[in-house]
């Protein structure tokens, strides 16, 4: 919240105090590679995906480069070991395999001679209450048009977090420097209204397929802090730092098992414009 | 040193007597601080305070007496000395056309024979003419002009004294506090220039008296009000004007003044082609009031106030605002000829809030409030010692953060509990001129800090984890902390043009700043010592050699310095400052070092007058849980800054000033390396402010018009160009993906201003 204060700060004072922006030649030095990994693990039809890639130079044309023939098996606590395989550079599944609610779930993912692991814990399915829609009217930069609101009722006396993903028209929304991520911090135990946070705003005849997730403590942090060094967001911060990743032995990214709830809406016009 | 104190005092021999009074500018009543009162042949020397007192014990005879301070037509007065007495002098400033440039307000070679090493005082006069942003006249932007005294950039108040933080400047108005001294994100300072009087910043030897920030001091003192006749001051400018009306309300008895300054950035704001930018406010606001009253020869009351308020809103999206209110009562008392006693009750109280949706549902907010009884001291025992004494203490309370949410708002009301503390310390110091040529000054404070009730107090485990909470019933003491702070400057006067200077400080500083970005924010927080924030401590060496040359028309020096910090402060990946009443298990400590070297080469008087000043230096920090634990430097290190500032008066009417800036950049974290996680691209950080920002530089020009300037009325133009080569200096550098093949990223540069004239005039009758 603290960032998008110092954007509405920044973008008002510089936005009629004559600044300017340019692109430059900055030499940054690349360090040794490190190795990214994205697990998730959700309650549904889907299968466990694992997506292993290595960092590479910051100006570059090539993003990150995918790691292959790693080994990677996941095992839920009291469960067996079991292997995913790998189905295209880079990506590794485990499919037809259910997910069990209110367990940990450990990832392995073995490659040149070091194990990376982490824990993530399948919170319960936490359902939508309602999901409305709302018309925002647009200021400075930010486009006028629709966006969507869920309402949950979150469970009392525990810690939830929950993250948000939109799809719309079957592509899924992603915007540079914003997650919808949130934590019950404040609300515990209410109907809590989940207000869009980033930027984008769907038009009359949209489909837009909601998914609320319920993410673990871990997960959340890994969000947050990824929210912070991507995007505009990235100014306001003095030190920028790679995201707290549950992995150990200096892997970035992060595992997240899941549970979710999905609702589809079609905008359509609204009777009257909200205020 | 109670007995060093008692050996000085002559018991025998010739039979002295003391001589006091207060020193006051003849045309308005003000009080003059730092005015030398000196026998001819030196032997004798007495300097007045900030309340314009001197005291000056004389064997009896027969004497001259020059009375002097720069500005002001020097006088000489004859004196019988027989018994005590009670001189009051009052000295004309200098006539305009014979006037130059006040880069410090003392006689000839003062910077020579003070004792004060690292100590800048600056007046409004010198920064008139100075050309800064906007034509905004301002002292603390004047004052990061000279060595030693880092800007924290465009757009920031904050200031760096010799590789310390932000936090660790302590900043006075009439002796209250100021937490946050910037308007509208930093760009204008809270400061009015009209209404103050004179300003001292303390970087080197820091008086004991002072305390409780490790790196310096700057005290603010606003004007008191012409006592002898009505008077009215303002200035207009592009984005703010500001006027003062001052008088006497008893002539020579008791005088008020009141000043406001408010700006009107809004109006820009109409041109806006958005309606929600076109419906904003947008302004600050100052307002200074100060009275006082002279209530016997001996006695005398001041009663000062500020008030000042940002308010930003967007209607229905957003609203914050932030500001400050100060309150002092003061009373002066002069008991005898020697002793001088000064009571203070203050109050200070910063505050910010946030409307989270623009229309007064839910705000946020956080406050600082302290109420501080303080009692001074200062004892003439005779003409070579000067002793100062006296006792202080500070109730703290913060509020880190509050919610209100209107009735019917799915938010509820929530409020972290206020942290309360007591900030208490006592102090004994005296400046002795041991030998002709050798002055010390030697202080000790004791400085403490204790944690009260009513309040919860946390305990984290090693990872940060809570592991209990400990709720204490009010005036419960729960944890005091603090020590002993010795203060020593000593000052060889080598020739009357040449000395040489050496300091050293221990301070302790029990509140400290939270900020986590890049511009100092209004909702930086404060936060007190505790069970599990130890108080930043800091050591501090210098030596210095003052120079003066041609008569003291040039006056130049070299200061070297080295500063240990402990228990300094950072954050934790990812910490969460906002509205977080365990904040505590955020932060990670470790400590700081810095060293430098500071230049300063000046001219007085003549028609070009002006300095360069010069800062060579290095700060580090090193944390075992940042950078591997390997020393990385701190985000103010800069290691060259230089500024020259010149002011050449082309005739009677006409002043052209420039100063010229350069400094090598802040230390930055970039990345080295990118890789794609959630479909975003982002950069992989090894390495904390490994990088450099590129170098800044910029011109400034300014030419003052006087157009009339008589007894009665003066009134004048002052137009200004800001950036007068247009450089882009960056704001801030960031990377991103290229808009037109995501696959590859580029480094961006913000610079917020280029090439800005304005224009103001100001007028005075």
């Amino acid at each position: 919240m603290s960032n998008k204060l110092i954007i509405f700060l920044c973008f008002i004072a510089s936005g009629f105090l004559y600044s300017c922006e340019k692109v430059i030649d900055y030499d940054l030095n690349t360090s040794q590679s490190a190795i990214v990994i994205e697990a998730t693990v959700a309650d549904g039809n889907e299968p466990f995906k694992v997506m292993i890639s290595k960092t590479a130079p910051y100006f570059g044309s090539s993003q990150s480069t995918e790691v292959s023939g790693a080994t990677v098996s996941i095992k839920a606590d009291g469960g067996k070991q079991r292997y995913f395989t790998e189905v295209s550079p880079g990506l590794y599944q485990l499919s037809k395999v259910l997910a069990a609610k209110r367990t940990w779930y450990t990832i392995y993912v073995e490659y040149e001679g070091i194990t990376y692991t982490a824990r993530s814990y399948l919170n319960d399915m936490v359902p939508i209450v309602d999901c409305t829609v709302s018309y925002f009217d647009g200021f400075g930069i930010l486009d006028s048009g629709y966006k969507i609101n869920c309402f949950i009722k979150d469970p009392p006396n525990i810690e939830n977090y929950y993250q948000i993903k939109m799809y719309v028209n079957g592509k899924l929304v992603n915007n540079e420097g914003e997650m919808d991520v949130y934590s019950d911090k404040l609300f515990d135990g209410k109907v809590i209204g989940l207000v869009q946070n980033s930027s984008n705003v769907f038009k009359e005849s949209d489909t837009v397929l909601i998914e609320v997730q319920a993410i673990d403590k871990a997960a959340y942090n890994y969000f947050s802090t990824l929210e912070s060094i991507s995007g505009l967001d990235i100014i306001a911060s003095a030190s920028p730092s790679n995201p707290i990743s549950n992995f150990d032995n200096g892997a970035l990214g992060y595992f997240s098992a899941y549970s979710y709830d999905q609702r589809t809406v079609v905008i359509s016009r609204l009777l009257s414009k909200q205020n | 040193m109670l007995v060093l104190l008692l050996g000085c005092l002559e018991a025998f021999s010739q039979q002295k007597f003391t001589i006091s009074g207060t020193i006051t500018d003849a045309s308005n009543g003000e009080n003059l601080s730092g005015v030398i009162i000196a026998t001819n042949n030196h032997n004798y020397l007495a300097i007045s305070n900030s309340y314009g007192f001197y005291s000056l014990s004389l064997p009896a005879g027969d004497y001259t007496l020059s009375i002097a301070l720069m500005g002001f037509e020097k006088r000489e007065q004859v004196v019988k000395i027989h018994e005590n007495q009670l001189i009051d002098f009052s000295l004309k400033p200098r006539n305009f056309e014979l006037e130059a440039v006040e880069v410090n307000g003392n006689k000839g070679n003062e910077n020579i024979t003070s004792i004060e090493s690292g100590n800048v005082r600056i007046s409004p006069k010198q920064i008139e003419n100075i050309p800064v942003l906007f034509g905004e006249k301002d002292i603390m932007k004047t004052m990061q002009l000279l060595p030693g005294i880092k800007q924290s950039g465009e757009g920031n108040t904050g200031f760096y004294v010799r590789g310390g933080g932000i936090d660790q400047n302590l900043i006075l108005l009439d002796e209250a506090p100021v937490y946050n001294t910037g308007h509208l994100l930093g760009f204008f300072s809270v400061f009015n220039s009209e209404a103050i009087r004179d300003a001292n910043l303390f970087k080197g030897s820091i008086p004991a008296e002072f305390g409780g920030r490790a790196s310096s001091v700057l005290d603010i003192r606003m004007k008191e009000g012409n006592m002898k006749e009505y008077q009215t001051n303002g200035n207009i400018g592009l984005i703010s004007s500001n006027v003062s009306f001052e008088g006497p309300i008893k002539e020579d008895v008791s005088s008020f003044i009141v000043s406001g300054r408010r700006t009107y950035a809004d109006l820009f704001l109409q041109f806006a082609p958005d309606k929600d930018i076109r419906d904003a406010s947008l302004y600050f606001y100052d307002l200074n009031l100060k009275t006082n009253f002279k209530l016997n020869s001996t006695t005398r009351l001041f009663v000062s106030g500020y008030l000042g308020r940002d308010k930003f809103r967007i209607p229905d999206q957003f609203g914050f605002d932030w500001g400050s209110k100060t309150a002092t009562v003061r009373l002066n008392h002069s008991f005898s000829k020697k002793l001088f006693s000064n009571s203070s009750f203050i109050y200070s109280n910063y505050s910010y809030h946030i409307d989270l949706s623009g229309d007064n549902e839910v705000i946020m907010g956080s406050t600082i409030q302290d109420f501080n009884l303080k009692q001074d001291f200062s004892y003439y025992p005779n003409t070579k010692n000067s002793v100062k004494f006296g006792i202080n203490f500070i109730a703290h309370e913060t509020v880190p953060g509050d919610i209100q949410a209107a009735p019917g708002s799915i938010y509820k009301s929530l409020e972290v509990r206020p942290r309360r503390a007591l900030e208490y310390s006592l102090y004994l110091s005296n400046s002795q001129q041991i030998t002709r040529r050798l002055q010390a000054y030697y202080g000790l404070r004791l400085a403490l800090f204790t944690n009260v009730g009513p309040g919860d107090f946390y305990q984290f485990d090693s990872s940060g984890n809570l592991t209990q909470t400990v709720s204490y019933n009010s005036f419960k003491w729960v944890k005091t902390q603090g020590g002993p702070e010795p203060r020593l400057a000593l000052n060889y006067v080598i020739s009357d043009r040449a000395s040489l200077k050496a300091s050293y400080n221990h301070i302790y500083q029990f509140i400290h700043l939270l900020s986590n970005s890049t511009s100092s924010t209004p909702t930086d927080l404060w936060i007190p010592s505790s069970d599990n924030v130890k108080p930043q401590i800091a050591d501090q060496w210098s030596i210095g050699y003052f120079h003066n040359f041609k008569q003291n028309l040039y006056e130049s020096s070299v200061e070297v310095y080295y500063k240990n910090l402990q228990n300094q402060i950072d954050y934790k990946n990812g910490a969460d400052l906002v509205f977080n009443s365990t904040v505590e298990a955020e932060l990670v400590f470790g400590r700081g070092w810095a060293y430098g070297a500071e230049y300063l080469f000046r001219k007085n008087y003549g028609r070009l007058t002006g300095w360069l000043g010069y800062t060579l230096s290095k700060t580090m920090r090193q944390f075992d849980s940042i950078n591997d634990g390997k020393p990385y430097p701190a985000r103010q290190d800069r290691r060259h800054d230089l500024s020259l500032v010149a002011q050449y008066k082309l005739s009677n009417k006409l002043i052209l000033s420039a100063t010229w800036v350069y400094n090598t950049g802040n230390a930055v974290t970039f990345p080295n390396g990118k890789y794609v996680i959630a479909g975003r691209t982002v950069g992989y950080y090894t390495q904390r402010n490994g990088y450099r920002m590129p170098d800044y530089h910029r011109l400034d020009l300014g030419l003052t018009w006087i157009r009339r300037h008589t007894a009665k009325v003066e009134s004048s133009w002052n137009f200004s160009i800001y950036n007068a080569y247009a450089r882009e200096n960056a704001y801030f550098i960031s990377f991103r993906p290229k808009e037109d093949n995501p696959n590859e990223t580029e480094a961006v540069q913000v610079s917020l201003f280029k090439f800005i004239p304005s224009i103001s005039y100001k007028f005075k009758f």
